[in-house]
Order: C-alpha cells, then structure tokens, then sequence
C-alpha cells in the first residue's frame, strides 16, 4: 500500500511538472537561453523542429536538404538569440530565419526565379474578408496543393505553405515575410487562382483522348 | 516522419552549442548593430533635409516660382532653372531612407507609397523649416568670397549678374527702360514695342516690379513686365502697350 502511495505521488509530481513546462511561453524559454541556457533552448527546437521540417518539406520539395536547413535555422537562431525582443512572438522571429535560410537555398539553386522587389508591396489592398465556405474550400486546396505545389513560383508557394500548413494568420505571415497584410491577402488570392489553373492543367493533360 | 528524427536535430543542435561550435552573439553586437542602422538613416534624412531646403533655397533665391504667372515661356524658364540634378539625388536618398526603416514593424506593415508618401513629407517640412535658418544664404556668401571652392557648383548657379526674372523696385527711368533693385543690385532693364506692360504704364520710385524675358549684353530684355505689392495682382492679364 505504502509503495502504490508513493508511486502515485511520484507521478503527480512527473504530470505537474511537464504541465508547467507547457505552461511556459515560447517567449519565457527565449528568455531563459539568452542568458546562454541550452536546455530552454532545446525545448524550443522540440517545440518548432516539426512546424519548420513541414515548412520547409512543402516549400522546397528536397527532403534532405530541406534537414540541413532546418538545422541550420536553428543554430543561426542560437547564434542571434540575444537580438530577440521577448516582447513580440518567438514563433515569428523563427519562421523569419527559416524562411531567409530556404530563400538563400532557392537562391543558390538558381532554378526558380526570385524577383527582388514586389510590385504588390507598393499600393494598399483591402484585405479578403473570411467566406462562410473557406473551411470546405481550404480542403479541396490541400488536395491541389498536395498535387501542383511544386509547379507554382517560389512567392506564391509560401504563402499557400505559411496559410494552409502552418495555419498561421495574415499578421504572422506578414511579419515572417516583412510585407504589409493586405500584400498577403494579394498573394494568397494569386497563388489560389494559380494553383488552380496548374489543377486544371494536370487534369486536362491526363485526360486521355477517345 | 522517421522516428527519433526530432531528437536528432534537438541532440545535434545541443552538441554544436554546447562543444562552442555556434556561440551567441552578445548584446553589445546588436546594440551597435542597431547603432550603425540609425547612423546611417539619421546621415541620409539630414542629407536629405540640406538638399530639399537647397532646392527651395534656389526657388526662392531665383525668384522661380513666380514664372509660372508669364505663360508657357515662364514654364519653359521655370523648368530649365529647376535644379534637377538636386533633385533626382533628392529622390533617390529618399529610397535608400525608406530601404533603412523598411526593416522595422512601423515601416513594412504599411504599403510602400504610404512610407514613402510619410518620409517625404516629413523630409518637406524639417526642410522648409531648415531653410528658414537661412544657412544657405550663409555658405553661398562663403563661397562668394571664395572660402568653400567645393560649394561653388551648388551655389555658382545663383551667380551676380543678369536674371531672365528679376523681382524688385523701380528705382529710375532710362530713354529705352528703367533700372530697378533687385537683392541689392541694379538691374538695367530694356523695354521694347513688344514688351506687355501693365495698365497705367507710370511707375513711380520703389514701386515692386516682377520682370520677364532674356539677358542680352548684361540688359534684361523684357518681355512683361507686372507690378506686384499691395493692391496690385501678379497674375491679372496685361494689355500690349502699342505708341
């Protein structure tokens, strides 16, 4: 009896601490490894590896080295952990150095184009408001996205990975790639319209003729 | 996913901290990072400040904007006195300004023409208020006495002598025109059958004169010449004087 007692204590002990590690913010555990704590650090890894592995697998479509920079997101992340304000999201400032890490690999490859400057960043837009109908669309997309992603411009990819993968909102998107909002809306409305027109395509071409 | 992978990157990620492959940069690096940033935009807006002020400057000081009032040859004048080279600096200082703040929140999460539209009205008015303090009369003086060699292209253009647009007094009358003080200098001005002068055709001493028309032989040959100053309107239509 006294052995089930302390067994059962033990695990309280074990199931309140690792609430109170989820408890703990993304924000409070950056704070902790600025002051050069590894292990907050590693909790951060676990808690972004899999977001940034997704990321990164869906946008650059090359599985080993989309690891290899993931890693390396993490470490330059490590390296400029000191420059973080723990006042705004941690989550925006790691997906910032992901995304600048997989746009200097494109870069390198040289296979897609990357255009310097956005004309769609100069005017204001208004923002698309949410449809009723979004969620059942949203499913249809991913079943074009899963099938024409890789066929779309680097710009447009992105924003459909951000949006629908990584189920992040305009203003987190918008902070990750450093445009206004309403420029996200632009390019997630472009990137549908592309997407479909490439869904259309594929579905033309494998039709066979009678 | 493969099993184990995201203990393999955490365990990888550890190992290079921990063995001092990668370490933290400390916060003096971003401190002077942040540093050099606001340095570079503060030496850009305050060249910005001098050239936009130079450019009203030289509006003001070659009595331009009053060209407009004399027709398409005031707008040709107009035009071809601009400082254009100014100007075009001007607006591409304003890029790399907007460049330097794009990178924080207040800068990117507003549509480009907006910021833009933002830093050149803010650059407008600290200029007009610069221009005020009249630090440019003071280095063209400078240079005038041959004390800033470096400034004498800026401010050689707004040389002594004749002026296609002179603004000043009516000071005596001559058998073929009139002198007139404009900005402490006499202006020799020759009026002709076709010059356009205005109705009443008597000026008297220090009535305010606005002439028009081209240099000839250190004359201004005018073309119109108004009156301005109280009760008197630049931009009334004026009546050939035919003898």
């Amino acid at each position: 009896m006294r052995r089930k007692e302390i067994f059962f204590g033990f695990s309280c002990i074990i199931l309140s601490m690792s609430a109170h590690q989820q408890a703990v913010s993304d924000e409070d555990l950056a704070r902790q490894a600025q002051t050069g704590n590894p292990a907050a650090f590693g909790e951060l890894v676990e808690r972004y590896e899999a977001k940034l592995r997704r990321y990164a697998k869906k946008f650059l479509f090359d599985h080993e080295d989309s690891q290899d920079l993931v890693q390396e997101a993490f470490l330059k992340a490590w390296a400029n952990l000191r420059g973080f304000d723990t006042s705004r999201k941690f989550s925006s400032w790691v997906y910032r150095i992901a995304h600048n890490e997989f746009i200097n690999a494109i870069r390198r490859k040289g296979r897609e184009p990357l255009p310097f400057f956005d004309p769609d960043t100069i005017f204001p837009h208004p923002v698309d408001p949410k449809k009723a109908d979004d969620n059942l669309k949203s499913e249809e997309l991913k079943q074009q996205m899963e099938s024409c992603l890789g066929r779309l411009v680097p710009k447009y990819r992105e924003v459909l990975v951000l949006y629908y993968f990584e189920m992040l909102d305009y203003q987190s998107i918008a902070d990750i790639l450093r445009v206004p909002a309403s420029t996200v809306g632009v390019r997630l409305r472009r990137a549908r319209a592309a997407l479909q027109a490439a869904w259309t395509s594929q579905e033309n071409s494998s039709i066979k003729p009678t | 996913m493969e099993p184990n992978s995201g203990n393999d990157l955490k365990q990888q990620v550890l190992s290079a901290i921990r063995s001092g492959q990668i370490k933290q940069r400390g916060r003096w690096y971003f401190i002077l990072l942040a540093a050099a940033w606001l340095l570079a935009a503060a030496a850009v807006f305050f060249s910005l400040l001098f050239l936009v002020s130079f450019v009203l400057f030289t509006l003001k000081q070659n009595q331009l904007w009053l060209a407009p009032a004399f027709g398409p040859r005031g707008w040709g004048h107009f035009l071809w006195q601009m400082p254009w080279l100014v100007i075009v600096c001007t607006l591409a200082l304003l890029l790399v300004l907007e460049h330097l703040v794009r990178r924080h929140q207040f800068a990117y999460r507003k549509p480009l023409l907006l910021t833009l539209l933002g830093l050149a009205a803010a650059t407008t008015l600290a200029g007009t208020a610069l221009s005020k303090a009249r630090l440019h009369e003071w280095l063209q003086e400078r240079t005038r006495q041959g004390r800033l060699p470096l400034a004498e292209r800026l401010y050689g253009q707004n040389k002594i002598g004749c002026r296609s647009l002179a603004v000043g007094l009516w000071a005596e009358s001559l058998p073929d025109g009139f002198i007139m003080l404009s900005r402490g200098e006499e202006v020799n001005v020759a009026v002709s059958r076709q010059t356009r002068l205005p109705d009443g055709y008597k000026f008297e001493p220090g009535q305010r004169l606005v002439t028009f028309g081209q240099c000839r032989e250190g004359r201004l040959q005018a073309s119109e010449v108004r009156k301005t100053g109280p009760g008197a309107r630049l931009w009334r239509g004026l009546k050939r004087l035919v003898p």
